[in-house]
């Protein structure tokens, strides 16, 4: 049984550590509990009592978040159709609306690649052109000085790309960590150390970050989540770019030497209308970049808020003792 | 090397193993007091013999816990599903 991506359907390897954890418990809280009443120690009966319970409400609780699981499943499987997503190197899993999120980042990534190094040409194409200077006698021109100004604008558009990749690979980085180890460590890692006083709220705190992040997170991220928009955005944005880039391909001239080059660039240039085909894409860029933050750093700091506010209750719950009296009616 | 499974999987057998001689030797320690408590004065017999009672009982609760854990730990799995 290997601790690879978590899948707590019933009879699953994670399903069965989880019991056998759940299992330990019952049996240490059976045999404290005959000792305790072999030796008429009350303490030790409590503790059977208490153990026996919390091992039976683990038992329970683990049930439970297998039917959230489903239930996540179901409720997502209108918005969160990730059939329609080609899912670059995500591995398949039992979780649809992590799957869907998941699935939904790498194919932004994989389309925000292009356009960040559309971007960086772009600039570097403007930036070049801008500082090519023409002399003729005495009089010495810059015929496309006010470029310096567009490529700026390009270099901006592909740092803030860069800063939306960023924020896409930790979000996809920790979305892995969840999948891997939510339900095949954390989960039966709370479990354990819940059946103990000394441990209860280490193993609560545990088991509601598992929940938290494995079902809350993705099912209220998924729901937020509109790919196809995103994408639809992403792709206009690419495609205006490479539209403005397409009468630059002759820039940068290699060879500088060649007689008569730069004035036939300067020609080929001017044919176009360069000043406003260069503006053409910042409304698209613009609109990717709002859909992007909205995706990428808005939504997630929503949903982690509610998550948050989710791992709190269920640690309340979680952690919190039976309190059966059993001392004084012993 | 041992993973965390493997160790989970090894204390689950030791303590399967372990509750039924725990069981056994509390029924029998239980009988040996109790046979004790036979040959003790009239006033201390009673105390020897609810001790006897309580190991005896003891060790019934230890071997029925112990051999229903897995039937507790699953059926409880679907106590609020």
């Amino acid at each position: 049984m290997g601790l690879s991506a978590s899948s707590l359907s019933a009879g699953s390897s994670d399903w069965l550590f989880a019991i056998d954890i759940i299992v330990i418990g019952i049996l240490i809280a059976g045999i404290t509990l005959g000792l305790g009443k072999a030796f008429r120690s009350r303490r030790l009966f409590a503790f059977g009592i208490e153990e026996l319970a919390q091992a039976v409400v683990n038992a329970a609780l683990l049930g439970v978040i297998v039917a959230w699981v489903t239930s996540a499943d179901a409720l997502t499987a209108d918005w969160a159709d990730s059939a329609s997503l080609s899912c670059p190197g995500i591995a398949a899993s039992t979780n649809q609306p992590l799957y869907f999120v998941r699935c939904s980042l790498a194919e932004t990534e994989a389309r925000m690649l292009p356009i960040a190094s559309s971007l960086s040409a772009a600039s570097y194409k403007f930036g070049w052109l801008s500082g090519v200077t023409v002399s003729a006698n005495v009089i010495t021109a810059r015929p496309f000085s006010a470029f310096s100004e567009v490529a700026a604008t390009y270099w901006s558009f592909a740092s803030s790309i860069s800063a939306h990749l960023f924020a896409l690979q930790v979000q996809l980085q920790f979305l892995s960590m969840v999948t891997q180890s939510a339900f095949s460590v954390f989960l039966p890692a709370g479990l354990l150390l819940r059946m103990f006083f000394a441990t209860r709220k280490l193993g609560g705190a545990l088991m509601a970050a598992s929940i938290g992040f494995y079902v809350i997170y993705p099912l209220a991220y998924s729901s937020l989540l509109a790919p196809k928009a995103l994408f639809a955005s992403l792709d206009a944005a690419g495609a205006s770019v490479g539209k403005t880039l397409l009468p630059l391909s002759g820039v940068p001239i290699v060879d500088l030497n060649k007689e008569g080059e730069v004035a036939s660039l300067i020609s080929s240039l001017s044919g176009d209308d360069l000043p406003s085909l260069s503006t053409s894409p910042f409304e698209a860029l613009s609109s990717a970049n709002a859909s992007l933050a909205l995706a990428l750093l808005i939504y997630p700091l929503a949903c982690l808020a509610l998550t948050a506010v989710a791992i709190r209750e269920l640690y309340l719950s979680l952690s919190s003792e039976f309190n059966l009296g059993l001392f004084d009616s012993l | 090397m041992a993973t965390i499974v493997d160790v989970v999987v090894e204390i689950k057998k030791t303590l399967i193993t372990l509750g039924p001689l725990v069981a056994v030797i509390l029924v029998v320690l239980g009988g040996i007091t109790y046979g004790l408590a036979q040959v003790q004065p009239s006033e201390k017999r009673g105390q020897w013999q609810s001790l006897a009672v309580g190991m005896i009982i003891g060790g019934i609760i230890v071997a029925a816990v112990v051999g229903a854990a897995e039937l507790i730990a699953t059926n409880s799995a679907n106590l609020l599903k």
